[in-house]
């Protein structure tokens, strides 16, 4: 029950947010220089064409009619036309949007598994040739720029080694470069959070506890160790997620994965803009719905966090929580 | 045998910490290094970043040229180091007007407030656009160039300073020694200057090297798709995205310009951890 | 008799960290015996050494900066210092227990106390662990905590309450041992004494011996059977309760006594000892509390004295034994 208001009350935190987003978003859309009309009709359009454009589309409604407009329409799930194809911009966008998806939730995952492991035997082997070599390496990783790091890898794996193609995406084979590059810069990030919480986790008096106890180091580092410093790196997975999201656009490019970072550049490029209206938009939609669940998920991982919640909604139970005396 | 007191300035402890780390000195030199090539650019390059020679087109790395010729005949390396000079200017002004505003606004926000609630919530709403899609949105809406770039960039660096300034003011300012220094009488605007603006710099220190970091990867990646600096400034990014058609056969064309932003990055990142474990010791051992 | 039998025997103990290039001679080859059931009290300042001497009976001094670097530790005639770390492991939280100084960050956050009382008696005992924790239940009352909090988390427990749950963690396995490093330091006053009462209660009903860490000679007295007197890392003078609080002193020994406020007495100035703690990386030569000793001689500046046994069990490490003083006992 508690969870639940808990997550209530995140949920109507977004939505101001939410409604701050699509207005920054709309507006720098409207200021842009440039008549749409023109754009969907070619530069010898009749001026009868034109405003027949101009009314269909509503452009010469005033800023605020516009805006809510397409408020209404976002809710609706319709993001406008575009005008390079004329199709719904919500379709344009589903059409690519699982390629981003994929391509950020299994380079997070494989972030995930190389960056927390490296963490921990780097913090436990503080000072060790492992641990220096760990971290110059994870210093490297959130050094390069991804689509450099990105030409690297192809420069090796498919010019030199002939191993795995460099474009396209149909078939296992040709994620394998574009997944394993965002893969490692994401354990970069992650694994250089998770050793600076471990070593600060490993100080802590409850670790000297466990040992105390005659619990087994693997365990004490597991148990004691870890699952305390779990939130910073819950965070940093978080925070890559919604990068990945936004930033997967250079991995796009370079692999030329038709993904919906790259079709919003081109979008841009086309001065299709209801499409990069609605990328835009969706992609931050998504991201604070990511950063709504990490938020949730807090509450898993530290029963402290969610007891500061409760104690604020059960002032009169305090004094019960205290009542054992001393 | 007695324990003589240490008598050194915050400021010496720091500096003092700071110097026993070998990386971070490390970091600090090369970007000084960074520096000094940026300013003496025209006297360090060996040729006109900019000569064309179509008698030299595509040629490997070799004596004559360190880091190659491109397809214009262009010598990479003289480009490469006048590229250090858009890197730092873009990393350094974005993000010092980025620290100012965001630091201006996130000690308002945690003195003031009533106007904390407004302030932090707008400073959501931009942390909730992905940096790189807020600034692709606002080059797309003002024009793809240099200054319009800048002004993304610093405009989505602000929030992190507001709020890393807001908490770290929130904390100093519950401290004792400030209701200690209220006690003799000491005025609001002088409480605010002396005694927490100095205790919370720290973290913006810190959150400043990550800033320029940060603004220096952006901005490559947004010239390279375009975005940002326009072609024929020898822009890192931009080297890299010029290459890119070339990767297969003359790849020191992309490859160097990409090892100069990671040592650039590289250097930096070791700075801001060397700074942030000599601002606050409890991390280190 | 059973008084006889030596459960632990630690000979010329000396544990050194290394920080930072210089050298913290922590322990500084220390001798100690406990008996069956005996309560020893060791005494000291902050810095004394007395955690270290504690941490290195379980072996887990912490690694990087320290080390045993000489001398033993007998328990029921092993020497555990040459034991492995997973032959200590079956010693730790069973045979000998330890209570930690801090309760308020001794406990794992993100685990409820049942767990982790649970979790000591899972490690050393083969049952279920439904069986682990009604255990742990039957130990969360008998230190005096309603058993229906087995799932609660150690943030919503009071000092003095977490500082039970680390007694009913440390008694869990009946452990022959029992270290408690200032149990009762950082709890309010009025806290500390029910503790105190809690733990020798619990002690002499277990028949468990104990190694008492504390600055308080109040305690010591109420608790203990002996008491040791450490100071730079030595043990400057040991012996039975009796002979420590009325018989002959140590200098330091004697300023500590001094020290202490007497209600009865018409003082107008508290008497202090002289000077600093001595810095641990440049510890002085000879004696090592010469510097700060109103009965210093030219002897005590050039040697370190030895531990010299005055009547049976009564050593003193001095020069210059001050005598039995009337006036003030604790």
């Amino acid at each position: 029950m508690v969870l639940f208001k808990y997550i209530l009350k995140r949920i109507f935190f977004m939505i101001p947010i939410l409604f701050g987003v699509v207005v920054i978003i709309f507006t720098l859309m409207y200021v842009t220089p440039g008549d749409p009309a023109l754009a969907i009709l070619g530069e010898n359009a009749t001026p009868e064409a034109i405003e027949a454009i101009h009314i269909k589309l509503g452009l010469d409604d005033p800023y605020l009619v516009r805006l809510t407009k397409y408020f209404l329409g976002v809710f609706k799930g319709d993001f406008g036309i575009s005008y390079r194809t004329g199709r719904p911009v919500f379709e344009e966008i589903m059409a690519r949007y699982p390629n981003t998806l994929i391509l950020t939730f299994s380079s997070v995952a494989l972030g995930v598994l190389i960056g927390v492991t490296a963490g921990i035997i780097s913090a436990v082997r503080q000072y060790s040739l492992l641990d220096k070599l760990l971290t110059s390496f994870s210093l490297f990783g959130v050094s390069a720029p991804s689509f450099w790091l990105a030409m690297v890898l192809v420069l090796f794996f498919s010019v030199k080694l002939k191993w795995l193609p460099a474009t396209g995406s149909y078939g296992l084979k040709y994620w394998v470069l574009p997944v394993f590059t965002l893969g490692l810069q994401a354990s970069a990030s992650i694994m250089r959070m998770t050793r600076s919480s471990m070593l600060e986790v490993i100080r802590q008096d409850y670790i000297r506890t466990s040992k105390a106890k005659g619990q087994s180091n693997f365990m004490t580092i597991m148990r004691h160790g870890f699952k305390n410093a779990q939130v910073p790196i819950l965070t940093i997975i978080g925070i890559r997620i919604t990068n990945f999201l936004a930033g997967a656009v250079l991995v796009e490019t370079v692999f030329s994965i038709p993904g919906l970072g790259a079709f919003i550049i081109s979008s841009v490029n086309f001065k299709d803009y209801p499409v990069v209206q609605g990328g835009v938009l969706w992609i931050a939609l998504n991201c604070i719905v990511i950063t709504l669940i990490v938020d949730i998920l807090y509450c898993f991982v530290d029963p402290r966090i969610k007891s500061a919640f409760s104690k604020k909604q059960k002032q009169s139970t305090v004094s019960s929580v205290r009542q054992g005396g001393s | 045998m007695e324990r003589e007191p240490q008598k050194n300035t915050p400021l010496q402890e720091v500096w003092k910490r700071f110097k026993r780390n070998k990386l971070a000195l490390g970091g600090f030199i090369v970007l000084v290094f960074l520096i000094i090539v940026a300013i003496f650019a025209p006297y360090l390059a060996p040729y006109d970043y900019a000569a064309q020679d179509y008698t030299s087109r595509l040629i490997y790395p070799n004596a004559q040229h360190w880091f190659g010729t491109d397809n214009f005949g262009r010598d990479i390396f003289s480009r490469v180091i006048f590229g250090t000079r858009y890197t730092l200017f873009i990393g350094l002004i974005c993000t010092t007007v980025a620290a100012f505003f965001g630091c201006g606004l996130g000690l308002i926000a945690a003195f003031f407030s009533k106007l904390d609630n407004i302030i932090m919530r707008v400073m959501d709403v931009l942390i909730g656009i992905p940096a790189m899609l807020m600034c692709i949105s606002i080059v797309a809406a003002l024009g793809s160039n240099m200054r319009n770039m800048m002004i993304a960039l610093s405009v989505t660096a602000m929030p992190n300073f507001a709020r890393v300034m807001r908490a770290q003011v929130l904390t100093v300012r519950d401290q004792e020694f400030i209701e200690a220094a209220r006690s003799i009488g000491a005025s609001n605007g002088r409480i605010m200057l002396k005694h927490i603006v100095p205790n919370s710099l720290a973290p913006v220190i810190v959150q400043f090297t990550l800033g320029v970091v940060n603004a220096i990867l952006m901005s490559a990646s947004l010239s390279f798709v375009g975005m940002g600096v326009q072609p024929p400034n020898p822009e890192w990014g931009l080297l890299i995205s010029a290459g890119r058609a070339y990767l297969r056969s003359e790849w020191y064309m992309c490859i160097l310009p990409g090892l100069a932003i990671v040592v650039t990055t590289f250097a930096l990142n070791l700075l801001g951890d060397g700074l942030r474990d000599a601002l606050d010791p409890r991390l280190k051992r | 008799m059973q008084m006889n039998h030596e459960l632990l025997k630690i000979t010329d103990l000396e544990v050194f960290y290394t920080v930072d290039d210089d050298l913290v001679r922590a322990v500084n080859k220390v001798s100690l015996t406990l008996r069956d059931k005996e309560t020893l009290g060791l005494v000291g300042e902050t810095g004394a050494g007395k955690t270290t001497l504690a941490l290195s009976i379980l072996g887990i001094v912490p690694n990087p900066p320290g080390k045993i670097v000489a001398g033993s530790v007998e328990y029921q005639g092993v020497d555990l210092t040459k034991l492995s770390d997973k032959q200590l492991r079956r010693y730790r939280g069973k045979e000998i227990a330890m209570i930690f100084q801090d309760p308020m960050t001794s406990l794992n956050p993100v685990l409820t106390v049942g767990e982790q009382i649970s979790e000591v008696i899972k490690l050393h005992n083969k049952i279920s662990l439904f069986e682990a924790s009604s255990r742990a239940k039957e130990m969360l009352e008998l230190v005096g905590i309603q058993s229906s909090r087995y799932g609660d988390y150690p943030h919503e427990f009071s000092g003095g309450m977490k500082q039970r749950v680390i007694i009913a963690i440390a008694l869990a396995c009946n452990p022959q041992l029992l270290i408690a490093d200032e149990p009762t330091t950082a709890l309010d006053v009025t806290i500390q004494m029910q503790v105190l009462d809690l733990m020798n209660k619990l002690k002499t009903e277990r028949g468990s011996a104990m190694l008492l860490i504390t600055h308080d000679l109040g305690v010591v007295a109420e608790v203990c059977d002996s008491v040791a007197i450490m100071y730079a890392g030595e043990i400057v003078e040991r012996g039975s309760l009796r002979d420590v609080f009325e018989g002959e002193s140590h200098p330091y020994k004697l300023g500590l006594f001094n020290s202490l406020p007497d209600v009865d007495s018409d003082t107008e100035r508290l008497e202090s000892i002289a000077g600093l703690a001595p810095n641990p990386t440049k510890l002085p030569d000879g004696c090592k509390f010469h510097p700060r000793c109103k009965y210093c001689t030219e002897v005590c500046m050039a040697k370190n004295p030895e531990l010299i046994e005055r009547e049976t069990g009564h050593f003193i490490k001095c020069w210059n034994i001050q005598p039995v003083k009337r006036g003030k006992t604790v």
